[in-house]
């Protein structure tokens, strides 16, 4: 199944008029969305980083780019929220590139597990829009084998690159690469049934 | 570079998951052929899932105050000047963690009236003799300040190389080996978690657990421990009912955190765990002193 219709946050965040009239420079706009994204970024940042001060920097980096490119952006081409996240994990993986892989923080994953458990921490509207969708892509995650996740979550959460996997886990580089096809191309076929399931 | 080439690192690419080098060579090949930018983007769609994985934690309050400072401050329409107030280091930020946005934004604000008013007027018609001799000096100046700061760079850039290798080879490897653990077992489904609370309710110390009873396997990660004598340590029990397994010794670290990763392949998971980290001698005399406890169901 070629999967070229938005992806799964995209379809849960379609059509967001705050969007348009953020892009129209209308400022409550943006509150609006920064109010519905900001746990989101943040916790990408925090998870990548494992460091709230350096996750908390990140973010307002991130939420004021996209408030100098408002102008830029077209909000008819839907991508906003994957924009956000992308950018949020670039931004988060290149500081943990600059500090030399160093996450000496071990507090912040501690409380981000404790806070899993304490659902009335995070903006309730949208775990509304994407609870559903979180489930969807843990239950892809969940489907791959342990060695192809492990691959996705090192490459995306935690910046290291093919070859840097490679050393890590003790696999030959071509056995990593391997798995990284694999497991993106299950994870896009899980994910693109599941949004054509839900069209239909 | 083919089309074969750059099939074989699409996905690679879109994790981010190749060096710089090659990444410009791929994205290169993309820009040029049509095929090969719609197979980059389907799998770059299935990336942009992965953030949902994120446990979702609230974002602090002064991270709200400091971006809608810049939104709402009256200079938001021109955005040279928001770059100038936005990025702040963390050495910036006052003790109550609020960063100073908008006391910047004002002062950045106030300075080009500065420059446009009677001072600069009266520097421009002042006449200096020897300014070929002041431009030649200014010249020598701003060469050795590139100079200072390049080789301040490369040094900075060769510690941070030092400083990983040496974590990566000592005291950094278990603490990352729990966190890739903690990442894996938090991205599976039928993970639970739960917080070990110290049993007189102080805050001493602070820990969670994260289990996975299909995997058969738990992450424990702990923080603010107290020094040990040397005749002691920190240890991890776990009990079902009348039973107990040894977790291991949990070791501190300088910053005064530990880490776990507990393999449960041959204990029986079918009931619900106790889980407690005491402080007990070295050589086990059966004398327990607990320091944090927790259940998983």
């Amino acid at each position: 199944v070629l999967m070229m219709g938005p992806s799964v946050i995209e379809a849960a965040t379609d059509g967001d008029e705050a969007l348009s009239r953020a892009c129209r420079g209308d400022a409550a706009a943006f509150r609006l969305l920064y109010d519905r994204y900001a746990d989101l970024v943040y916790s990408v940042a925090l998870l990548v980083l494992a460091d709230e001060s350096a996750a908390e920097d990140v973010a307002q980096e991130v939420f004021l780019r996209f408030w100098r490119k408002l102008a830029s952006f077209d909000p008819q081409r839907g991508q906003f929220a994957s924009w956000l996240m992308r950018v949020t994990r670039n931004r988060a993986v290149d500081e943990v590139r600059a500090r030399g892989r160093l996450r000496t923080h071990q507090r912040a994953l501690d409380e981000a597990v404790d806070d899993l458990i304490d659902e009335h921490a995070v903006d309730p509207a949208l775990m509304a829009v994407l609870e559903g969708e979180r489930e969807q892509v843990r239950l892809a995650m969940a489907a791959l084998p342990d060695e192809q996740r492990e691959v996705l979550v090192l490459a995306y959460f935690s910046g290291l690159t093919q070859e840097e996997i490679a050393i890590k886990t003790g696999a030959p580089l071509g056995t990593v690469k391997t798995r990284i096809r694999l497991a993106v191309s299950k994870l896009r076929s899980h994910l693109s049934t599941e949004i054509e399931r839900k069209r239909a | 570079m083919t089309c074969h080439d750059f099939l074989e690192e699409v996905d690679a690419l879109a994790l981010g998951a190749v060096s710089p080098g090659q990444a410009v060579a791929l994205q290169r090949h993309r820009l040029s052929c049509e095929r090969c930018d719609l197979a980059f983007n389907r799998s770059l769609r299935a990336v942009d899932a992965l953030p949902l994985i994120a446990p979702l934690i609230a974002a602090p309050a002064s991270l709200r105050a400091s971006v809608l400072s810049v939104v709402d401050a009256p200079s938001a329409a021109e955005p040279d000047r928001q770059r100038q107030t936005a990025v702040h280091s963390r050495a910036d930020r006052p003790a109550s963690g609020l960063r100073p946005v908008a006391e910047a934004g004002a002062a950045s604000a106030v300075l080009p009236a500065d420059r446009s008013g009677t001072p600069h007027r009266h520097r421009r018609t002042m006449r200096w003799p020897h300014w070929p001799a002041l431009a030649a000096a200014a010249l020598v100046l701003v060469v050795a300040g590139l100079s200072a700061w390049t080789y301040s760079l490369k040094r900075e850039v060769s510690e941070l190389r030092h400083a990983a290798t040496r974590s990566n080879a000592t005291d950094g490897a278990p603490a990352v080996a729990a966190q890739h653990a903690a990442l894996l077992l938090l991205s599976s489904s039928d993970t639970v978690t739960a917080r070990l609370m110290p049993p007189d309710g102080s805050v001493s110390a602070v820990g969670a657990v994260i289990w996975n009873a299909k995997q058969k396997q738990c992450v424990v990660l702990a923080g603010q421990f107290a020094p040990l004598s040397p005749r002691q340590e920190y240890h991890l029990w776990f009990r079902s009912g009348a039973k107990r397994w040894d977790g291991g010794q949990l070791v501190r670290d300088a910053a005064g955190a530990a880490e776990a990763v507990v393999s449960m392949e041959r204990w029986p998971l079918d009931a619900g765990y106790r889980i407690s980290v005491v402080v007990q001698p070295r050589v086990d005399d059966g004398s327990r002193q607990p320091v944090l406890s927790g259940e998983v169901q």
